[in-house]
């Protein structure tokens, strides 16, 4: 019993990691060869994990020669364009000025009803206002609307807009981030002066503060 | 390129490790198939103190050898070496010469079908 939860627990970090290393895409945003990777790495855990019979190296090796032949397929796809071409495959477009690419959706054996719903996802229930619908080698579908059908944007207008930028979490679950406040040029006196004026007198109180660009803070306290 | 370098260093490693192994597992189930053809020999010969003696030697050879190959072996393989050298030794120790002789082919059959196993030839990848 205990052999199996050490098994588990040895099996589990390794996968762990090495998908840590191997990247942060999420699985629908995975080329082809990555996902065949995640499912075999899946299951060549599995097996040693439940059979303790099966020597533990037996599982952890075909997990490392897995994820050493994608990290070697990923790095000659970002070298190679060519080979990107052929380990990652090519966008292929399926709509281009409103007209559906009857010969390359036959080729990808993607049917209309599945065009359709992508195109609903993405808001468009007319094919006459895609421009382009791009297939990407990762699956999804990119809809790239006519310019008469997108919606407004500021500069279509001419109006000027202030930079945004991002709000940057100073303290979470009472920990202040002390990097975080750094990074905006900001320091704690600043911060505890901020929430004293609200009387807020202990960081340990504040459960999320974040500070915008413009400087103004914003914090939730704890429920209790 | 770092993690080039050390999926290359690594994998260089795995392939020595991998040889390395293979040749372990050869050098050791050689010794422990001539130990077994000793004791068939002796028993041949009508010498059971000798045989006695030579499964008590083989049990220590085995204890010592094998003691890593649970490591990378499948369990249930080493486990019914073990089963059959009990009941060898046991054969040897009444003096039953037919059960003797047969268990002692086939404990020489599964030694020898380790490295057998583990060679990278084509029929094994395939």
């Amino acid at each position: 019993m205990n052999l199996v939860i050490i098994r588990t627990l040895i099996l589990y970090t390794t996968v762990v990691v090495f998908l840590r290393i191997m990247g942060k895409r999420q699985i629908g945003q995975l080329q082809p060869y990555e996902l065949v990777v995640i499912i075999m790495i899946s299951e060549l855990a599995a097996i040693p994990m439940q059979n303790t019979g099966i020597p533990i190296i037996n599982g952890l090796i075909p997990i490392f020669i897995l994820f050493a032949a994608e990290e070697v397929l990923s790095y000659i796809a970002l070298k190679s364009e060519r080979a990107r071409g052929v380990i990652c495959g090519k966008p292929s477009i399926l709509i281009a000025n409103s007209r559906i690419n009857e010969e390359e959706m036959r080729r990808l054996r993607y049917n209309i009803n599945e065009l359709l719903e992508q195109l609903r996802l993405k808001d468009v229930t007319n094919i006459c206002d895609v421009e382009y619908a791009i297939l990407e080698t990762g699956g999804q579908l990119s809809v790239i609307l006519k310019s008469q059908k997108r919606p407004v944007e500021p500069a279509d207008l001419g109006v000027a807009t202030g930079y945004e930028g991002l709000s940057t979490t100073l303290v979470i679950d009472g920990h202040v981030i002390h990097e975080n406040l750094k990074q905006v040029f900001l320091n704690l006196d600043w911060l505890k002066a901020e929430l004293d004026k609200d009387g807020v007198t202990r960081f340990s109180d504040v459960f999320f503060a974040s500070v915008n660009p413009q400087g103004e803070l914003f914090y939730q306290l704890k429920q209790s | 390129m770092r993690m080039m370098t050390i999926i290359g260093v690594i994998l260089a490693l795995l392939i020595g490790a991998g040889y390395w192994i293979n040749y372990s597992l050869q050098e050791a189930t050689d010794q422990l198939s001539s130990q077994v053809k000793q004791i068939s020999m002796e028993i041949k010969r009508g010498d059971w103190s000798a045989a006695r003696s030579g499964s008590d030697r083989l049990q220590i050879s085995w204890e010592q050898d094998a003691r890593w190959w649970p490591i990378i072996l499948d369990h249930q393989e080493i486990d019914n070496i073990e089963f059959s050298m009990a009941r060898t030794t046991e054969y040897v120790k009444n003096k039953d010469l037919a059960l003797a002789q047969g268990q002692l082919s086939e404990l020489k059959l599964m030694v020898e079908h380790i490295p057998r196993k583990e060679k990278v030839n084509l029929e094994n990848i395939l």
